[in-house]
């Protein structure tokens, strides 16, 4: 699977989807259950923190008012910030954290999982509507052709055959769309595989300073 | 004054040599993890803790186990349908085994041979003679078999079949089967107490974990988890080891991400360890001081001290590791 995901031409529009998905998500609208997820992957809607933390209960905490964290969080969250670097960073917090590293320690946790999985949240929503868009294109293929075999059989002028060959035009790009985000599905359905796994290394490596 | 301090440097490589020399010796124990997703199995060195090898297997390597002497290792090539045997020293491929359609878990007889492979495909659990890779016999047993288990004294070999949802007991003197024990949805693995005495199956969809009488073939007890903070459907049972001395047990518990600590002569739970992500399999060092999970999600094994049920460390292997085993 991963060699072939490398060698496909679709790369460049692949990587741009995820951001896509995030820049076009409207906040938090509840997902619509039932058909609409493409993924082979099982779909969990949110992540629990017990699955990766087993420190303080993060309940009711306010990791933003602790200036510290707040602006820790996002640097942490932020895939371009490599694991190593974060993991660093984590450590040099935890030495500044004066007496109550512990808590402070909780609170950063606090608002890496909160902001991890609100992020998640808003790709999944866009993984469907990815996904409903797609249904949609594919109904639109479905008519196109059909009208495009009518045209076609019916064509008798230059005008007529022009129209024909239009349509058809239509329907190649609509299919060419078409596969390309089909093809796509399988590096947009990894997005919150790999910010899951975000979240436990963080959650690892903010426990490893616990102590 | 030069001619000394030459001899001395000299006399110095000699012994830098003599100590290259001795450190096989020392022989430290090695992990061979299977890494499903990257068709390798990545060794490491249980004194430093570092990968000191990888090395490329058939494709999509799954289960795992050792000789009784700990000097092969045999891997089970899911995807290319044959089992492959590995020297544990020189860690090059020895030979290959046929196996049947889609190897995954695989059981030695205590004396060596003969080799237990379920085929998931099938239906069938093919029982192969690991010194002329002849067919010893195909056994019939329940839908997608998985979870292979043997009795210290090699009369019973024990599969699991995952959509049958049953634990079939075969007497290994006619390989026929003589008991199926319902057990929850999807068990995983079947793995007999040192002394015989205990069977213990695991249910990844029932999130249980069935202790069996081999005496009676009856459960006596299921062991059910509850951790906070965790959904109980991420709570999904697959590894199960049990010390020589059959006072703990850990289960690994697959997207939990957690390891059950079991007193097993209580049968409860005494304490989750926080691993990697989907932890599958585990596996002890000979000395059964550390217990080896392989985690999945994370690509990374966790080391954790038996005695003191702490995680200490967590070593990067291949993507997607399977299963796990320890040689001497």
């Amino acid at each position: 699977m991963p060699a072939t995901r490398n060698s496909t031409p679709f790369r460049p529009l692949r990587l741009a989807v995820p951001l896509l998905l995030l820049s076009c998500a409207p906040g938090l609208a509840a997902a619509p259950t039932g058909g609409l997820w493409p993924c082979v992957q099982r779909k969990v809607p949110v992540l629990a923190a017990g699955q990766m933390w087993s420190g303080p209960s993060i309940e009711n905490v306010n990791w933003q008012q602790d200036s510290d964290v707040a602006a820790l969080v996002p640097v942490l969250v932020a895939q371009r910030t490599p694991i190593d670097d974060a993991t660093e960073q984590v450590e040099s917090f935890a030495q500044k954290a004066g007496a109550e590293r512990k808590d402070r320690l909780t609170l950063l946790f606090a608002g890496v999982f909160d902001q991890i999985n609100a992020r998640r949240s808003r790709i999944m929503n866009g993984i469907e509507r990815y996904s409903q868009h797609q249904i949609e294109l594919s109904q639109r293929i479905k008519s196109e052709s059909l009208e495009l075999a009518k045209a076609k059989k019916a064509a008798q002028s230059d005008e007529d055959k022009a129209k024909a060959a239009e349509l058809e035009q239509r329907l190649l790009w609509d299919t060419r769309i078409y596969d390309a985000r089909n093809q796509a599905v399988t590096a947009v359905c990894e997005s919150p595989v790999l910010l899951e796994q975000r979240a436990f290394s963080l959650a690892r490596a903010i426990q490893n300073v616990m102590e | 004054m030069k001619r000394p301090i030459m001899l001395s440097t000299g006399i110095a490589a000699l012994a830098g040599l003599l100590m290259v020399d001795a450190l096989p010796a020392q022989a430290s124990p090695r992990a061979f993890v299977t890494n499903e997703r990257d068709h390798t199995m990545s060794v490491v060195d249980m004194n430093t803790l570092k990968v000191i090898d990888t090395i490329k297997t058939g494709r999509r390597p799954r289960g795992i186990i050792a000789s009784p002497d700990g000097k092969l290792i045999y891997v089970c090539a899911s995807d290319d349908n044959r089992v492959e045997v590995y020297d544990a020293a020189t860690l090059k491929l020895v030979k290959t085994l046929r196996s049947g359609p889609d190897p995954e878990l695989f059981v030695l007889h205590p004396s060596g041979n003969p080799l237990y492979i379920a085929n998931e495909d099938d239906n069938m659990v093919t029982v192969v003679n690991v010194e002329n890779n002849d067919l010893v016999a195909e056994i019939p047993v329940g839908v997608e078999p998985e979870g292979m288990g043997i009795s210290p004294d090699g009369k019973y070999m024990v599969n699991t079949s995952e959509t049958t949802n049953m634990a079939h007991v075969v007497d290994t003197s006619n390989n026929e089967i003589i008991e199926n024990i319902l057990v929850d949805s999807r068990p995983r693995i079947a793995q007999f107490t040192e002394d015989g005495k205990q069977l213990w199956v695991s249910s990844e969809v029932g999130g249980t974990v069935a202790v069996i009488d081999p005496a009676t073939w009856k459960i006596i007890k299921k062991i059910s988890f509850k951790i906070p903070g965790v959904t109980d459907d991420a709570i999904q049972p697959v590894g199960v080891r049990v010390t020589k001395d059959g006072s703990k047990a850990f289960i690994a518990l697959g997207p939990a991400n957690r390891v059950a600590v079991v007193n097993a002569k209580t049968l409860e739970v005494e304490k989750y360890l926080l691993v990697g992500q989907r932890v599958w399999q585990l596996g002890f060092t000979p000395d059964e001081k550390f217990l080896l999970s392989t985690n999945g999600n994370s690509n990374d094994i966790s080391v954790i001290d038996v005695a003191n049920e702490k995680v200490t460390k967590s070593v990067t292997v291949g993507r997607l590791p399977w299963g796990v085993v320890v040689v001497p």
